[in-house]
Formats: structure tokens, C-alpha cells, sequence
């Protein structure tokens, strides 16, 4: 019996008129819609959540003076100056709970030249165990060796956009005169990664010779805390041993501890502002789909009232007709979400290929399937019933 | 004889507002196996009425039908429809086939209804469709066909599942008069092999085919008109 609906729903599908199709065309609208919206709302959210991880979580950045939470990362000047010094590195590295920690020194405003070309760029000088913090990998080459002062590690961008030539491993650039060779190339990481695709990263006391910056000072500390503690536990721990290194009360610090916590705390409002939109933009998709979806099958079954009343004529009960058209509008809502899905991924997929960062998970194709799916059955069911209720005459005098 | 068929003082009034329209105002009528029977009247005599409560696809207000001996008054909905589908084969003015099956489908839809094989069902749906004269019609879609050839269609449907009584309102008031004529010597076929037809007419010529014709008025019945067996 259900072999026998399930062919009649086939038929009536495949013979039908221009209606059904606009029904179908309704629900792959609606469907492409919610998978179109959702897809790239998921996309915006998970590019803003994955640059915030390039880094991972588990790190504290201290740099001299009070920036306070309110300034941004390289944003106003310290309200209150001071120092960052190997004392405070040795103090960090005794911090319970700090895995390692690396002294980092910012040359600003550095000639940078390769084959011919000159430019004006920051350059890292770090201690040789901050290639352990590099987490993200390598295009190609590695770190280079704790005792090498003339080599240098080199972001994606600077390797492969900045110059006309593409800098590859084993090239040599030149920083205000001294020569370097390349030995590494970092990974792409993209929008959120502190800067490192475009780093030039050298041993830290080769840039104090270029620089002739002091051997006690810092632009920075990177500290990794341990993976079993909290990294913000490990943060209010540095800054308490600093307020003793430097001998200030609690309030008046002159330096700064970035914790992933505190970015987070940055980055919370517009992650937070995010995930609403898209909510709302998955709610208001299924709203949008699913009225598109409800009207195009309420009146393509209206239509057929007569059609019930014919059925009705010829011995069916409402049970059977109910079932009829259950089976029926499934199958439309299955074919239109089908075709929605298929047609809003291969938009989703050019989206992608262009830039937009536009996510396709299995989850929302079955979402799209589904809601079709279902809100076809509902949409399509209740008219049905309706018209299966009426008595036959009334059906088939329907105009 | 036996009776297949019976009305007793059935009505069917219609509330308009303050108004009550008495489509049917105490109609009697007892028809046994075997009969061809026409109704006829004047426009809105109550004919279609008539016909729909023993299609069983109206109630009445008030009064008894009786099917095979079964009083169908109170019958709950599933039993209407399996008599609708088992007892009764109802042909309409405009056809009513299912547009977007073939006119096998619509043949067979019927039987579908009562879990016949679908083997069995095209087996007898294409040889009703030669009964009727459609035999070299049975993969048209009905937009494809004349209305006196989907009139047909509906007449093999109606006979689908072998009913004992065959209804048919106005059958030829959409047609010309020549397929008209044809339904009309198809009508005198199946009742020559033994099944019972009312039939709801104008066509004078229909007086002379049937053995007896009921004349309505008003909701009742007017007269009733025997012709002799020839
Ligand atoms: N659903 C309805 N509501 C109100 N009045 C109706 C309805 N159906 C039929 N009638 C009325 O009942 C009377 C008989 O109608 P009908 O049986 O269709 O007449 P006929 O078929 O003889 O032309 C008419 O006056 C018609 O207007
Ligand atoms: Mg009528």
C-alpha cells in the first residue's frame, strides 16, 4: 500500500504542472536561503574564532609600561613608562606554572634589503628558545640553532608578497647592512596572528649589535604557561612576582600582562556581537525558508481540494488521503531541499573561492534537508486533512 | 427483484441566513437490481442532491437510505468510503479524472484503494478501457483526450471495482450530441450485462433507453414514468 502512494506521489510529481515546480522552486529558496545565511554567517564567526587560536591560549605577553586593558594590542602609548629587564625574565622563568619564557626586542624602522630592494620594517630579536613558541609550523626550513647570530626566520607574507622576488630558504637578506640567510619560513596563519606573517625574526643579541640596544632590556616577554595550569592563573602569578621586582602596589604596575584572557576579554564583545548575528540570522532564514516552504505547499494542496473530493468519490478514506499527501509533499520538500542545498553549496563554494569565508558543514546540509523535509510534510499535511475533513461534495465542488 | 437501493422521506435542507432552502423536501424511492433509472427536472429541482446522498457523498438532513439491505444513515466515515469505493461508481458532468495521472492510473486508482496487485490492477484497467472503447488510449494523459473520450475513462474508473450501482449526474451535459449519443448506448451496454444506473439527465433521447424516469420538482418527486418491456 504505501509502495502504491508512494508511486502515485511520483507521479503526480513528475506529471505535474508548472505549479509544482514553483512550489519546489519555493522551497529550494527558502532552503538555499537558510543554508546561504547560515553558511556564511558560520564562516565570519569561525574566521574571527580561528585567528584569535593561531596563538593558542596559553600564553602571557609582558611589555613595559601601564597600556591598561582599554588600549589595544601596539595601540596609545604607556600611561606610566618602565622597563622590562633580565631580572624580570628570570623572574618569570621562576613563576610556578610558566613552561618557558623569551626576552623579545623590537627593532622599529630597520633597512630591510633583498637582491636590490630596500624597505623600511620591524624586526624580532628573540632568545633561540622562542622557536618553541612557534607553534603554527613551517612553509619550509625550521628555527634556526641557539648559537647561530646570522640567521633569520622569516613570515609567509614577507616571504612571498613583500618583495618583488619570493625569498626562499637559503636566500640571504640584508638588515641595515649585516647579512642574514633565511633558514625558515613560517606557515601562513593569516588575519589574528599577532603579526608573524609579516616577522623577520633574528637572534636577539645579533640585533642589539645592529641596534646597539642594552644587554638588559627587553621590548618584551613572551611567557608559555605549562598545559595543565590555567594560563590566566599563570598571569596574575607574573604580575604579582613583577609588582615585587619592581616594587609597585597592585594598581600602579608599569608594565602589562596580556593574558589570551584578557584578548578575549578584547575580543569577547565582538565575538559576543557575532554569534547573536548569526543566531539571529539562522532564525530569521528558517523564518523567511520556512514561510516560503509553508505557503508554496498550502497552496499548491489547496488547489488539489478538488482533487480530495475525487479521491474521496472513488472509495478513498481520510486516513489514506492523508497519508497521500503526507508522502507526497515529503517527497517535494525532499527534491526542492535537495536542490537548494546542492545549489547553495556550489554558491557557498564560489563564495569560499573569491575569499568570503563561508563555512559547509555536513550539519547544515542536514539541516537544510531536514527542515525541508520537514517543514514540506507539515506545511503540505495540514491542508490536506483540512480537505480530507470536508465532506466529498463540498471538496469537489471546490473552485 | 431484488432492491439495491432505497430513500425513505429523505430530505436535505439548506439554512441561507433566515431562509431554509429545501433542495430535497420527503423524497421516496426504492430501486431494485438490474433497473435503469433516469432522473429528470427542471434546474435546481434538488437532482444533483438527490443523486450526491446516494453516492453517499452528502447526508441528508433527515430520513433513511438503505444499501443492499443496509441502513447507511449512521455509518461512520471509513464504512461511507468503503461503500463510495466497493458499491458505488459515480460518473460526473465535468469528469472529474486526475489530471496528472495517465488514464491507466486513473483507471486503476480505484482498485489501488482496496490493495489490488498492481499486476492485476493494469491487467483490468487496460481491458475496462477496451470495454468503454479506449483500448488504444491506455498511456494518455487526460488533457490529451476529447471530453467524450475522458467521460469514458471516468465510466471504466466508475466500474473499477466491479460496483453494484452506477450514479452518473448529468454525464453527457458537457459532451456534443454525437459523443453524447455514445455515452449514452455505453450506459445501455452495461446495464444490458446486468448493472444498475441512475442517471440524472435533460436528454430527452435518455426517455427512451430506460425502462422507468422519475421526475423532480421542487425537492420532490413529481411523477413517475414505466415503460413497458418491448
Ligand atoms: N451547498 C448548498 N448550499 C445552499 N443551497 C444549495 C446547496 N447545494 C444545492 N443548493 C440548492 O438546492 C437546490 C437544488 O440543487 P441541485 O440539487 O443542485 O439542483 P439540480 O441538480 O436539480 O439543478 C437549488 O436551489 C440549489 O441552489
Ligand atoms: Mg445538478
Amino acid at each position: 500500500m504505501y509502495k502504491d502512494l508512494f508511486e502515485y506521489g511520483l507521479k503526480n510529481i513528475r506529471h505535474k504542472r508548472l505549479r509544482s515546480w514553483l512550489t519546489v522552486l519555493g522551497i529550494v529558496i527558502g532552503v538555499a536561503a537558510i543554508v546561504l545565511l547560515i553558511g556564511i554567517a558560520q564562516g565570519l564567526g569561525d574566521s574571527v574564532q580561528d585567528s584569535f587560536k593561531v596563538l593558542g591560549t596559553n600564553y602571557a605577553f609582558i611589555i613595559p609600561g601601564n597600556v591598561g586593558t582599554s588600549a589595544g594590542f601596539g595601540g596609545s602609548a604607556p600611561a606610566l613608562a618602565g622597563q622590562v629587564t633580565q631580572r624580570d625574565l628570570d623572574a618569570i622563568n621562576r613563576v610556578q606554572g610558566v613552561d618557558f619564557a623569551s626576552g623579545i626586542l623590537f627593532g622599529n624602522s630597520m633597512e630591510v634589503q633583498y637582491k636590490k630592494e630596500k624597505a623600511t620594517l620591524s624586526v624580532s630579536g628573540v632568545q633561540p628558545n622562542y622557536g618553541k613558541s612557534i607553534t603554527t609550523g613551517y612553509d619550509s626550513g625550521g628555527f634556526f640553532g641557539s648559537s647561530d647570530k646570522s640567521s633569520a626566520v622569516i613570515g609567509y607574507n614577507i616571504a612571498n608578497e613583500f618583495f618583488d622576488d619570493k625569498i626562499k630558504v637559503g636566500n640571504t637578506i640584508s638588515i641595515n647592512g649585516h647579512d642574514f640567510k633565511v633558514v625558515g619560513i613560517t606557515s601562513k596563519v593569516g588575519e589574528g596572528g599577532f603579526g608573524r606573517d609579516d616577522d623577520i625574526v633574528i637572534n636577539i643579541d645579533a640585533l642589539r649589535e645592529i641596534t646597539g640596544a642594552g644587554r638588559n632590556e627587553y621590548s618584551g616577554i613572551l611567557a608559555i604557561s605549562q598545559e595543565t595550569v590555567s594560563p590566566e592563573i599563570v598571569g596574575d602569578r607574573i604580575k604579582r612576582e613583577l609588582r615585587n621586582t619592581h616594587r609597585v602596589k597592585e594598581g600602579e604596575e608599569d608594565f602589562t600582562v596580556f593574558t589570551a584572557a584578557l584578548v578575549e576579554e578584547q575580543f569577547g564583545q565582538i565575538l559576543g556581537l557575532l554569534t547573536t548575528f548569526v543566531g539571529g540570522v539562522a532564525i530569521i532564514s528558517l523564518i523567511v525558508g520556512g514561510i516560503g516552504v509553508a505557503n508554496s505547499m498550502f497552496t499548491s494542496v489547496l488547489e488539489r481540494t478538488r482533487e480530495i473530493g475525487i479521491l474521496k468519490a472513488i472509495g478513498a478514506n481520510n486516513d489514506t488521503i492523508l497519508k497521500m499527501f503526507l508522502i507526497e509533499s515529503a517527497l517535494i520538500g525532499l527534491v526542492g531541499g535537495l536542490i537548494g542545498v546542492v545549489f547553495s553549496v556550489l554558491i557557498l563554494l564560489l563564495l569560499k573561492l573569491v575569499g568570503v569565508p563561508a563555512k559547509i558543514s555536513l550539519e547544515l546540509i542536514t539541516t537544510g534537508l531536514l527542515f525541508a523535509l520537514i517543514i514540506g510534510t507539515i506545511s503540505g499535511a495540514v491542508p490536506a486533512r483540512n480537505a480530507s475533513r470536508l465532506p466529498a461534495i463540498q471538496a469537489l465542488r471546490y473552485e | 427483484m431484488k432492491e439495491v437501493l432505497k430513500l425513505e422521506d429523505v430530505k436535505k435542507h439548506y439554512l441561507m441566513g433566515d431562509s431554509t432552502v429545501k433542495a430535497l423536501d420527503g423524497v421516496d424511492l426504492s430501486v431494485n437490481e438490474g433497473e435503469f433509472v433516469a432522473i429528470m427536472g427542471p434546474s435546481g429541482s434538488g437532482k444533483s442532491t438527490m443523486l450526491s446522498i446516494l453516492g453517499l457523498l452528502d447526508s441528508p438532513t433527515s430520513g433513511r437510505m438503505i444499501i443492499r439491505g443496509k441502513q447507511v444513515s449512521h455509518a461512520s466515515e471509513d464504512e461511507l468510503a468503503r461503500l463510495r469505493g466497493k458499491e458505488i461508481g459515480f460518473i460526473f458532468q465535468s469528469f472529474f479524472l486526475v489530471p496528472t495521472l495517465s488514464t491507466t492510473d486513473n483507471v486503476a486508482l480505484p482498485m489501488m484503494l482496496y490493495g489490488v496487485s498492481e499486476k492485476e490492477r493494469r491487467t483490468r484497467a487496460k481491458k475496462l478501457l477496451e470495454q468503454v472503447g479506449l483500448g488504444d488510449r491506455a498511456d494518455h494523459m487526460p488533457s490529451e483526450l476529447s471530453g467524450g473520450q475522458r467521460q469514458r475513462v471516468a465510466i471504466a474508473r466508475a466500474l473499477a471495482n466491479d460496483p453494484a450501482i452506477l450514479l452518473a449526474d448529468e454525464p453527457t451535459g458537457n459532451l456534443d450530441s454525437k459523443s453524447g449519443a455514445e455515452i449514452l448506448k455505453l450506459f445501455k451496454k452495461l446495464n444490458d450485462e446486468g448493472i444498475t444506473i441512475i442517471i440524472v439527465t435533460h436528454d430527452p433521447g435518455v426517455a427512451s433507453i430506460v425502462k422507468r424516469t422519475i421526475h423532480l420538482k421542487d425537492g420532490v418527486v413529481e411523477k413517475e414514468e414505466r415503460r413497458k418491456k418491448e
